[in-house]
């Protein structure tokens, strides 16, 4: 099976179809511009760019195990096509996933979305918590994108799950910092 | 004229054997000239999973999931079909389709939800609705189930549910599970330790219409006949991989491995076994899983109409093949 998308006039995906292959190599064949031709054709006009349900972040994936492919000339379009995501007609790909906020920026190599300030290196404080089914875990930052201030904030739990700090990512001592101003 | 037929002057006719057409891509479907109601199974792609390059977000919903047992379809009417694809992580599965509007027999199965990101993102409307993406300042709610509402038989004979939302607060910390056709996904909460993912919702049975067993089920897992099961929620970032929200039965995929280092990892898009389930992907942190493409699948009935010679009645009657 092969999948295509439509995109619309701003290159966001907005249907993915499933199209046979015996259809695809009757009409120019995988990654041709007839096969998307066909399928315009076919399925209510527009633009369609063909996809790759295997390719992500650039990479191709070998369908029957999972597993990163031997042979990466297979890898297509950067990210499978879904509703929502862009078409980046200058890296002929795919975003992985719809733009999750306006400040994040396409990455070149894996057409994910970044961004504008590093991800936290620091995801957890330290300290081992016991959760109420008895399960050990380190106590994490539960992090998020602030996007009204461009910045990484933070909150910690305790194994009660009541709210025991919040704290702002210093992204030049690359330490969190505590913030319950 | 027949003379093996017991003494009946006619025709012998062949008894007309049950037919199952399948469509995992797009095609036209025209019954025999006979027919005149058959059993349709519709699934559209389920929703992908949440996430923003961070954990605990939900699972994508189920595609929407269609059953009717007879369905007029005129007989030698062709009738197109168009398959939706599975939701990216993040998005929304796509509709599949029997037949066009406004005539009777069409059918649409809407796309599942995606599931939420995080922070607290809510899960997206769909055939079956996404789970909610754990807490930040705020709880994402799970997203609503459309396929009820759809008119004419697609409500009718549809089913979805709504994605879970979290339960118990703003602590819960887990992304919830979203929904399938058989059953609402289930919440990060007591049940999961608040920290693991919830569980997506079972998906629906086509058994009924098309029996005990057919080659295209999917085996694992004693999934048999279930489709459109909705993706597991992921857990939050430093809890053990085991905490994971499981897919729901038909197709619905876990959250994606647990990988501590938030910066976006390499990770795949596998399904498996799962293809044209109409399964939600799981939630997780590598921009979720991706749902199940969907698919059509046709039931023509048998039948003994005509006139019969005593000998193939006799051997059809004692293999157990005689049609109803």
């Amino acid at each position: 099976m092969a999948h295509f998308a439509k995109i619309d006039e701003n290159n966001i995906v907005v249907d993915v179809r499933v199209i046979n292959n015996s259809d695809v190599e009757a009409n120019g064949g995988e990654k041709s511009t007839q096969a998307e031709q066909w399928v315009s054709d076919n399925f209510g006009g527009g633009t369609w760019k063909q996809g790759s349900y295997h390719t992500k972040h650039g990479k191709y994936y070998d369908p029957s195990t999972g597993e990163l492919d031997s042979d990466q000339t297979k890898a297509y379009r950067m990210n499978y096509p879904g509703i929502g995501c862009h078409y980046i007609s200058s890296l002929d790909g795919f975003t992985a996933g719809p733009k999750p906020y306006d400040s994040w920026t396409v990455k070149q190599d894996t057409c994910t979305w970044e961004p504008p300030v590093a991800f936290p290196t620091i995801t957890t404080t330290g300290i081992t918590l016991q959760s109420p089914a008895g399960v050990s875990y380190e106590q994490p930052y539960i992090y998020n994108w602030d996007e009204a201030n461009q910045r990484w904030i933070a909150q910690t739990f305790t194994k009660d799950n009541v709210l025991e700090n919040n704290y702002i990512w210093n992204s030049t001592t690359l330490q969190w910092e505590v913030d319950n101003g | 004229m027949a003379r093996g037929n017991g003494g009946v002057i006619g025709v012998n006719n062949d008894p007309i054997t049950e037919l199952i057409t399948r469509f995992t891509g797009p095609g036209t479907f025209t019954s025999r000239p006979s027919t005149g109601n058959v059993g349709v199974f519709v699934a559209a792609g389920g929703g992908g999973g949440g996430s923003t390059g961070v954990n605990k977000a939900g699972g994508g919903g189920g595609g929407g999931f269609i059953l009717v047992p007879a369905l007029s379809v005129g007989g030698g009417t062709p009738i197109p079909v168009s398959i939706g694809g599975g939701g990216a992580g993040s998005s929304t599965g796509s509709d599949t389709t029997f037949g066009s509007a406004p005539n009777p027999y069409y059918l649409i199965a809407k796309g599942g939800g995606a599931g939420g990101n995080t922070p607290s993102g809510p899960g997206a409307p769909g055939g079956s609705g996404g789970g909610g993406g754990g807490p930040g300042p705020s709880v994402g709610p799970g997203g609503s189930a459309t396929q009820p509402s759809q008119p004419g038989n697609s409500g009718t004979y549809g089913s979805g549910n709504v994605g879970a939302g979290p339960t118990s607060g703003p602590g819960n910390i887990g992304g919830n599970g979203g929904g399938g056709a058989g059953a609402a996904g289930t919440s990060t909460g007591p049940g999961g330790g608040n920290y693991a993912g919830g569980n997506g919702g079972s998906g629906a049975d086509v058994r009924p219409v098309f029996g005990p067993s057919q080659p295209w089920y999917i085996t694992q897992n004693s999934q048999d006949g279930f489709f459109c099961g909705g993706g597991g929620g992921g857990p939050q970032t430093a809890y053990p991989p085991t905490a994971r929200g499981d897919g729901g039965k038909g197709g619905g995929t876990p959250h994606s491995p647990f990988v501590a280092n938030p910066s976006f990892p390499e990770y795949n898009n596998f399904s498996g076994p799962v293809a044209n389930s109409g399964g939600g992907g799981g939630g997780g942190q590598s921009g979720g899983r991706t749902g199940g493409p969907g698919q059509v699948a046709v039931i023509e009935p048998g039948s003994a109409s005509g006139v019969w010679s005593l000998k193939s009645q006799f051997s059809a009657r004692k293999s157990g093949t005689w049609p109803t």
